[in-house]
């Protein structure tokens, strides 16, 4: 038990050391930082690349915008499928639903907004709900006519 | 007043990059703070939402001024558009979602950016822009 504690308070004064020393360049550049990304489920539009359902940065991990293009035309619906796709392409990313730290929800009806939440919050695990904000965009203002979209940034 | 707000934007821009590494104005002489169109932390480049003010009001245009609006920010900051990981698009009318694409593909090389595109309330884009993109990415260093 004690050791354990000693090595969280090492863990803990190590990672304040690192924090302090952000500003100095020397030390600064001993800390290892990605020189490029990787990119996967690379979406071609008439095989010229577009987008990519994910990107991954050092520890960083983005996820594209997911959309439902199915029916029945429920928020209900829609948000579970948009949901359980979202946490598909979270996890194929080598990350997961408890690492999410940022989402961003769409709408496009406002009146929508209770029946997304009541999937939506159900979608993480406890205590783990990530940033988000969430607006109405235009009526029909998500491609392929989904009713939401979420995107997430999230880490590994 | 001019000296005064150059004083104020330098003090902001001070506490800027003591807080978060460096920052940097879109156009120095140009009115308000408003105006930071990049910011980064370690490698990260934040870009500001870059849209497009003039005739032609085409899709097609616009489309193309912002992307070359978003490189030059980029450049400016030591990234490029090969090493943007996400991108948000605003388009004012989602009729215009083809046309966007058939500009915005191919753009950011053979491992593009995730990307998140929403049509806002028509003529919610500031200054009438038909479109609008911002971008996280990252640099060299």
């Amino acid at each position: 038990m004690k050791t354990q504690r000693r090595t969280v308070l090492k863990g803990m004064l190590a990672s304040a050391a690192g924090m302090a020393s952000l500003g100095l360049t020397e030390k600064a550049s001993a800390r290892t930082v990605a020189r490029t990304h990787e990119a996967a489920g690379v979406v071609n539009h008439q095989e010229i690349p577009m987008f990519s359902a994910s990107t991954r940065y050092g520890n960083l991990v983005f996820i594209s915008g997911v959309g439902c293009h199915e029916g029945p035309n429920t928020i209900k619906h829609h948000t579970e499928v948009v949901m359980r796709e979202l946490k598909k392409a979270i996890e194929a990313a080598g990350s997961s639903m408890d690492k999410v730290l940022r989402c961003y929800a769409y709408v496009d009806d406002i009146a929508n907004v209770e029946g997304m939440n009541k999937v939506y919050d159900a979608a993480w695990p406890k205590g783990k709900m990530p940033a988000r904000t969430c607006i109405a965009v235009a009526k029909g203002g998500i491609p392929g006519a989904s009713l939401c979209e979420v995107d997430a940034i999230c880490y590994i | 007043m001019k000296s005064k707000r150059r004083a104020m934007l330098k003090k902001l821009l001070a506490t800027a990059a003591g807080v978060t590494g460096t920052a940097s104005l879109a156009n120095a002489a140009h009115d308000a703070a408003l105006a930071q169109a990049t910011d980064t932390f370690e490698n990260l480049v934040f870009i500001s939402g870059v849209g497009a003010h003039e005739a032609p009001f085409t899709i097609e245009n616009h489309a193309e001024i912002v992307l070359k609006g978003v490189e030059a920010s980029l450049k400016k900051a030591g990234s490029s558009m090969s090493q943007v990981l996400k991108a948000q698009v605003w388009l004012d009318d989602m009729k215009d979602f083809e046309a966007m694409n058939k500009i915005y593909r191919g753009r950011f090389g053979d491992k593009p950016p995730v990307r998140t595109t929403v049509a806002v309330a028509k003529g919610g884009v500031p200054d009438r822009s038909l479109i609008e993109i911002d971008v996280i990415a990252y640099k060299t260093v």
